[in-house]
């Protein structure tokens, strides 16, 4: 089950960066791993696609990079956003 | 809400760059910062389920409790039955933490229930780690020392097949010495096989029910 505390720790986070970006459906989860953690990365991509589809984020697509330390770092997600008016047209909080 | 150039996919990559060990390390050192403060030695001791950790910290308590106040964090999956055996033996305060599935305690779930400890009066913690030889060993507590319990009863070679935990130890309780003859464990090999992992560690032969062995435990801990 150490998997699985690791997972919802990982899912916590990029639910609360989606949730902050007025983002709706999780698409893509990109972390690194580092291989000192002894993680087994298919537990971890099992337990995340779980706890994404638990919350509407069904099919989401977990991409792991295997590093050598000691790290297990959520580097970004890929999120969906609703009814996304023209950046061009917003002038601001371009990134 | 902020704006963002959607890729052809109708999504925006949102970079997050959370290291989920450096946050656990920063609450760890808190955890370290909060015992310092109150001059309070604290001590995680791990091992498997049944190595007899509960028993250790029971005979500890007892013999320290008329000196010192000290304060019981056990941790388990679910129950509050290990709290229930060290209650009694003359701590000051008993707390249980129920991980509700998870396989080993982190900073974070120990942080909590030091907010539960009384501000004063304590100058000793010992935390019970969930009963696992593998997942506690990746995660530190912010204590001073771990003690790996390890019983006679898991076999002879339990220390060589896990590594990671004789590793993240500061001293081993080799328990449940009256019963190794009859397990067939010559206690010569889990210590061979420690002094081949961390040379010169210590280890301590003990019965954690006769007693035999704790004090040295304490010595070992700088506890007595």
């Amino acid at each position: 089950m150490h998997e699985f505390s690791i997972a919802a720790e990982i899912w916590g986070s990029v639910a609360r960066a989606a949730r902050e970006h007025g983002g709706k459906r999780v698409k893509a989860i990109k972390l690194e791993i580092g291989a000192l953690n002894l993680i087994e990365e298919e537990q971890i991509r099992f337990w995340l696609e779980a706890l994404a589809e638990k919350d509407g984020s069904a099919g989401v697509e977990v991409r792991v990079t295997t590093t050598e330390g000691r790290e297990i770092k959520v580097v970004s997600a890929e999120v969906e956003v609703p009814d996304q008016p023209k950046v061009d047209q917003a002038g601001e909080g371009r990134e | 809400m902020r704006l963002f150039e959607t890729n052809e996919r109708g999504s925006v990559e949102i970079q997050i760059g959370e290291d989920l060990q450096a946050r656990l390390e920063e609450l760890a050192e808190r955890n370290r910062e909060w015992f310092r403060k109150r001059s309070i030695r604290a001590f995680d001791i791990a091992g498997s389920v049944g190595a007899g950790k509960t028993s250790l910290i029971a005979a500890m308590v007892e013999r320290l409790s008329g000196k010192h106040g000290v304060a019981v964090i056990a941790g388990d999956v679910a129950t509050t039955y290990d709290a229930e055996r060290v209650t009694g033996k003359g701590a000051r305060k008993v707390l249980q933490i129920n991980t509700g599935g998870m396989c080993h305690l982190d900073a974070k779930l120990v942080h909590r229930a030091l907010e539960h400890l009384p501000e004063s009066g304590l100058d000793i913690v010992f935390v019970e780690n969930v009963g696992n030889l593998i997942c506690p060993s990746y995660f530190s507590l912010g204590v001073e020392a771990r003690v790996a319990v390890v019983s006679a009863s898991e076999g002879s070679h339990v220390i060589a097949k896990h590594p990671a935990m004789f590793q993240s130890a500061d001293l081993v309780a080799l328990n449940k010495v009256d019963i190794a003859e009859a397990v067939g464990v010559d206690l010569a090999q889990p210590e061979k096989e420690l002094e081949a992992l961390r040379p010169g560690m210590r280890v301590v032969r003990t019965n954690c029910v006769s007693g035999e062995g704790v004090d040295e435990v304490l010595q070992a801990l700088g506890l007595a």
